[in-house]
């Protein structure tokens, strides 16, 4: 040890120089591995570096959403527990568990932007808060992230089949899918092929349909619809014309194109006045949201009823545009039409909303939830106010930003969590309705039973709209927050939702307008008006 | 060129390569560890050979290869006289590369030079090698002179404060208490040295412990030590003994089991010139350490030792192997308790023509294809001289190369006939350089040139006579052969040959005698000598006839020899005087060349007939004896490049001889058949049998 190397290296010396850098790797792989922050918490497994699969604790995401997450994480096992270890004296309350498959991670280009997740969450989350309050089976909000394009399904759906046959606490459906893509229906033909009640919130294209997937929001035809009511009620000096998406892989904006055609084209005379534009979403093809031909054929065609087939983030660049148009006289008011799940609050900025009033234009939109429900307090349905009731509690806690409600995200999440949880209930509470037995006693099964996905599908499917002859009456009706309607097995409503209220709305609103009525959706279908 | 700070070893692999690398544990030119050929006991390597066989040559090379690798002392046991001062140069040496600093060792090193009485200057050397331990062993900084001057003056300081009065004259033992009382209480702490002071006792443990009143501090033992160290003769031998038993233990604790089992190398101690009293005394001690029944702990001490000469007689147990024995392993092994059972005697082989060839391989311009057998016959092998006559041969090459005027030979080729007349780089001539190292005594030296000449010892003692060679001794030749004997050239000088009897140092002396002839007038001169010398062996009678035409050959007169053989070849008959003509001649023939300056060499040129038409007043079968002569006399030289033609004619000459003699024939043809192929081969010619 005194000598240089020059004296070569002893066996000793060798075997310290083969130990040394094998203890040291060794315990850096025991460090490591004790250390290592997990590719993905609570057990998704990461795909693409995106972390996906099915959860019931917190997991990364979104700053934004992490609080939230957690919330949900924490009464998860809140439910776990009641039904495990129940606190001193209390009964054993037993769970379902509903996923919520959808993003929950955002970029520039993803499917659902950050605000959109945080407000779909929250409404889930609400209505799970709802759910357990009450009596009966709680509820575990399981969230199931997909990827941000909404393309790493298969894992999710593989993993969602797993929790099918839990008998204690199975699976009960699945919600969220949260736009009309191509990946979305193949989860949702999946699911269905998998025969998983599925509900999708805020699907408009009315081609999503498969046996088990239901929707609470009415699709593109209905709201269409809606806003053909609105125009025999309001015709304008019907001069139409059409501003349309060319974007050839937006299937949403050629479904509505195409739509908007078949109910106005004639009428408006829309073949030829039209103008197209290149939306803002998808990949690069050119220069997005060119409405400068648009604006002036618009203003030189004086045009009275715009009608946009497009997404509602190019909207304010028409507005903005036609506010700048010279060609246009602005001395008679213009109305834009368009259809959503409500309003997304870009659209009702101030400064949006005084360049519409400058302009005398008026935005039409066939939605799913109008603001005027919360703000003015009319004609809101039945179910809004304990929605509002657990929601305000959150955005207390979480602070959800101005006007969380508008875009009717929370909303529809929630109203397709509840669809899921009271099939559940229902299905829960008949099967073990006690028997009367031969000496008079109710007798409950012991243990109680606990239904499967098939008995929750059976029960949504089960017709709840009945006519009685003099009026039509909703038997297991959806209270839900944005209107009272159900489902019908006939295959014309293709489990789109039935009575669902289709409110138009107008921003901005004129003063002392009258009551309009609110279109329901399938209502002709009835002799009598929906209840 | 090779550099003259790494001289190239040749030959000498399975030692540097082999045996040292397995006692050492480390490879001698790669960064290597190499297994142990012995685990515990180890044998004591001794190199043995003559002057120049190149023993110190060899641990020199050990030496450069391993210094810095493994704790290594090379220490010239010739140049101290005391085991102590050799123990102290070891100490010195290993004590850098040693974990543990000869604790046990030490005190009893400074109570023996401590103690030195003597004259002031004796004491002084005794004061610096004290501090020339402490400062190997780290126990002082700072330069020698410093370290001895406040040694002394610590110890003087102690020798007052013990005697009170003034002009006290401390006594030995005084002295002794002193320094052992200032290196302990100094340098070591009391729980260690204990153990040490208890060792030492235990030595002496019979020693009469209160004659010389009591030693303070529990010194006894080491204080008896000192006294029977300065006692001398017996006493001495023994506190020696004590003091190489205390050093071979020191290195044994040295080192520890980490380097035992991580088989560090050892550390390695090369003694040069063991036959010196003092190193051989050293080595028998060693050997007696290592020889002591029971089962103590081995030191891991390497040592290679070398000794002029063969092996010390008394070392009857000892292993002897050849160098190439030591390639693969030297299958020693400790056979019985002598001593000299731990000694493996390896001597010192002569080179091969190849290592010639290879040493004048880096010559700047071809030479002369006969140069390397020529220089290989000459010297045997011999690695000094070889050396030496290869560095002269490379060193005239060059010189001719770039035209420099130098003494020896002409520039040019250098023929093999040349080889003995170049000059080394210092412009000495080869043959004077070469005997300054083989006898290194000048007097002898000088009185051997001019005594090789003489073909026999009562041949020398006359020419000594003759040439009136001072010296103390009554008998200058019998001065000169015992010389050779103690410089072990040879065991005993047979009578009758020439005082050297090893060939290559008769030729050097014979060709020193040629170069240093001084004319023919001279008392001294190579003609004066070899007259001299006709006559001497003359007056010996018949006996002596073919040395008196030898020497008269050598003087130059080729002519009278011719004469005298073939009158010899006319008028006898008989078949024994066959062979003695025979014998004559070839005799005759070996005689050495005159120097240059008296005698031009046509001898090639008159064998091959060149010359006869000098010779047109004598008849055929003179000048047939001549040439004859003249071809055998070319031939036994050493150096003379045995060419087909001259041999064919030795033949030829011997079968025209054969034809012309009325009786001789068979002999005579005989060895016209046989002595053609022995002149080839450089064989000695052989006589025809009876």
């Amino acid at each position: 040890m005194f000598l240089s190397r020059r004296n070569g290296f002893g066996p000793l010396d060798k075997a310290i120089a083969v130990l040394v850098p094998l203890v040291l790797i060794a315990v850096g792989v025991v460090v490591y591995l004790a250390t290592r922050p997990e590719p993905c918490a609570g057990g998704l497994e990461k795909q693409d570096g995106q972390c996906v699969g099915v959860t019931d604790t917190a997991f990364d995401a979104n700053d934004d959403v992490k609080g939230l997450i957690q919330d949900v994480a924490d009464e998860n096992a809140r439910v776990a527990k009641a039904w495990a270890s129940p606190q001193q004296g209390q009964a054993r309350i037993p769970y379902g568990r509903i996923a919520l498959m959808m993003p929950f991670t955002s970029d520039e280009s993803s499917a659902m932007t950050a605000e959109m997740i945080r407000r779909a969450l929250a409404g889930a989350h609400a209505a799970q808060l709802r759910a357990n309050s009450g009596g009966g089976p709680h509820y575990q909000l399981l969230m199931a992230p997909d990827g941000k394009d909404l393309d790493k399904w298969p894992p999710v759906v593989d993993d969602l089949e797993d929790l099918v046959d839990d008998r204690q606490s199975p699976l009960v459906g699945v919600m969220g899918l949260p736009s009309s893509t191509p990946e979305t229906r193949d989860a949702m033909r999946e699911l269905s092929e998998r025969r998983i009640a599925t509900v999708g919130p805020v699907i408009t294209s009315a081609d999503m349909n498969a046996p088990y997937f239901f929707k609470t929001s009415p699709n593109n035809d209905l709201l269409a619809d809606a806003l053909g009511q609105y125009l025999k009620k309001n015709p304008g000096e019907g001069k139409g014309f059409l501003v349309f998406d060319s974007r050839p892989d937006d299937v949403y904006s050629r479904n509505l194109h195409r739509l908007l055609e078949k109910k106005f084209g004639k009428t408006y005379g829309l073949r030829q006045r039209s103008a197209s534009f290149l939306g803002s979403t998808g990949p690069a093809a050119g220069i997005p949201q060119r409405f400068q031909s648009a604006a002036q054929k618009i203003c030189v065609t004086d045009s009275d009823t715009v009608f946009f087939a497009g997404r509602d983030q190019d909207l304010p660049a028409l507005v903005k545009r036609l506010s700048q148009e010279p060609s246009c006289d602005r001395s008679s008011p213009v109305r834009i039409l368009k259809v959503g799940i409500g309003l997304e609050p870009t659209l009702s900025t101030p400064e949006l909303t005084q360049m519409l009033r400058e302009t005398k234009t008026t935005l039409v939109a066939a939605a799913s939830v109008t603001r005027q429900w919360w703000l003015a307090k009319k004609g809101a349905p039945a179910g809004l106010g304990d929605f509002l009731t657990f929601f305000n509690r959150l955005n207390q806690r979480h602070d959800f930003g101005t006007k969380p409600l508008d875009d009717g995200y929370a909303i529809m999440y929630h109203d397709a969590f509840t669809l899921l949880s009271n099939a559940f209930d229902r299905s829960y509470s008949e099967a073990n309705e006690g028997t009367r037995e031969i000496d008079g006693s109710t007798k409950t099964p012991d243990p109680a039973r606990t239904p499967n996905k098939d008995d929750v599908y059976n029960t949504l499917i089960d017709a709840s709209i009945v006519d009685t002859g003099d009026s039509t009456r909703c038997i297991g009706c959806l209270r839900g927050a944005a209107g009272t309607y159900g489902f019908e097995k006939s295959s014309d409503t293709d489990q789109w939702p039935v009575c669902k209220p289709i409110p138009v709305i107008e921003h901005p609103a004129a003063a002392n307008r009258e009551p309009q009525e609110t279109y329901r959706s399938f209502e002709k279908t009835f002799k009598h008006p929906c209840p | 060129m090779h550099t003259s700070e790494a001289p190239r070893l040749y030959a000498r692999d399975p030692l540097l390569h082999s045996l040292v690398p397995r006692l050492t544990g480390l490879a001698y030119a790669e960064r290597a560890r190499v297994p142990w050929e012995y685990d515990k006991d180890l044998p004591l390597v001794l190199l043995t050979g003559r002057h120049g066989m190149g023993r110190s040559a060899v641990l020199a090379a050990l030496e450069r290869h391993y210094t810095g690798r493994l704790p290594l002392a090379l220490v010239d046991t010739a140049a101290s006289d005391l085991v102590v001062e050799l123990l102290e140069e070891l100490v010195r040496f290993l004590a850098p590369g040693l974990g543990r600093r000869f604790p046990l060792l030490l005190p009893g090193l400074i109570a023996v030079f401590g103690g030195h009485g003597g004259t002031a200057d004796e004491r002084a050397r005794a004061t610096a090698r004290i501090a020339r331990l402490l400062i190997a062993c780290h126990l002082e900084n700072g330069t020698e002179t410093d370290v001895a001057q406040r040694w002394t003056g610590r110890v003087r300081q102690r020798l007052e404060e013990a005697g009170a009065g003034g002009d006290f004259r401390p006594g030995a033992h005084a002295v002794t208490y002193a320094v052992l009382a200032e290196y302990f209480e100094r340098y070591t702490r009391s729980r260690s040295a204990a153990p040490l002071r208890q060792w030492y006792q235990e030595r002496y443990a019979e020693s009469e412990a209160g004659a010389a009143g009591a030693a303070p501090d529990g010194h006894d033992g080491l204080a008896r030590l000192a006294d029977w160290f300065h006692r001398g003769g017996d006493y001495r031998h023994a506190a020696e003994q004590t003091l190489v038993h205390a050093f071979l233990e020191d290195i044994a604790t040295s080192r520890s089991k980490w380097q035992r089992l991580n088989r560090d190398p050892r550390p390695l101690a090369l003694l040069d010139n063991t036959h010196s009293p003092a190193g051989a005394r050293l080595v028998d001690l060693v050997l007696e350490y290592r020889a002591r029944p029971g089962t103590a702990p081995h030191d891991p001490l390497v040592v290679v030792a070398t000794r002029l000469g063969d092996a010390p007689p008394e070392a009857a147990d000892a292993t002897h192997r050849e160098l190439p024995d030591l390639v693969a392993s030297t299958r020693w092994r400790r056979t019985g308790h002598t001593p000299s059972a731990g000694l493996l005697v390896v001597p010192l082989t002569p080179l091969s023509r190849d290592d010639v060839l290879l040493m004048l391989d880096a010559a700047s311009a071809p030479l002369h294809p006969y140069l390397a057998s020529a220089l290989h016959t000459l010297t045997g092998g011999h690695p000094l001289a070889s050396s030496v006559l290869c560095e002269a041969v490379l060193e005239h090459t060059r010189a001719s190369a770039s035209h420099e005027e130098r003494p020896g030979p002409p520039a040019g080729p250098l023929g093999p006939r040349n080889l003995l007349e170049l000059t080394t780089s210092d412009g000495l001539p080869v043959t004077a350089a070469l005997l300054e190292r083989l006898l290194p005594s000048p007097h002898q030296r000088a009185r051997l040139v001019p005594l090789s000449l003489a073909r026999d010892s009562t041949a020398a003692q006359a020419l000594a006579a003759h040439l009136r060679l001072e010296g103390p001794e009554q008998l200058p030749a019998n001065a000169a052969a015992d010389y050779l004997e103690a410089e072990q050239w040879q065991h005993d000088t047979p009578q009758d040959r020439p005082l050297a009897a090893d060939p290559l140092l008769n030729t050097l002396l014979v060709h020193e005698a040629r170069r240093t002839s001084q004319g023919t007038d001279s008392r001294r001169g190579w003609q004066e000598i070899h007259g001299f010398l006709r006559r001497h062996h003359t007056t010996r009678g018949e006996e002596s006839e073919a040395d008196a035409l030898r020497h008269t050959l050598a003087a130059g007169d080729a002519k009278t020899v011719v004469a005298a053989l073939s009158e010899e070849f006319q008028s006898e008959q008989d078949r024994q005087s066959a062979l003695r003509w025979l014998n004559c001649l070839w005799y005759a023939a070996t005689a050495p060349a005159p120097p240059a300056a008296d005698w031009d060499d046509e001898r090639a040129a008159m064998a091959a007939g060149a010359y006869d038409d000098r010779y047109h007043d004598i008849d055929e079968i003179d000048r047939c004896i001549n040439r004859l002569l003249h071809g055998l006399w070319y031939l036994s030289d050493a150096l003379a490049e045995p060419e087909a033609d001259l041999c064919d004619d030795i033949g030829a000459e011997l079968a025209f001889l054969s034809l012309r003699h009325q009786t001789w024939r068979g002999v005579l043809s005989q060895a016209a058949r046989t002595w053609p192929a022995a002149a080839r081969d450089k064989r000695p010619l052989p006589l025809p049998e009876l």
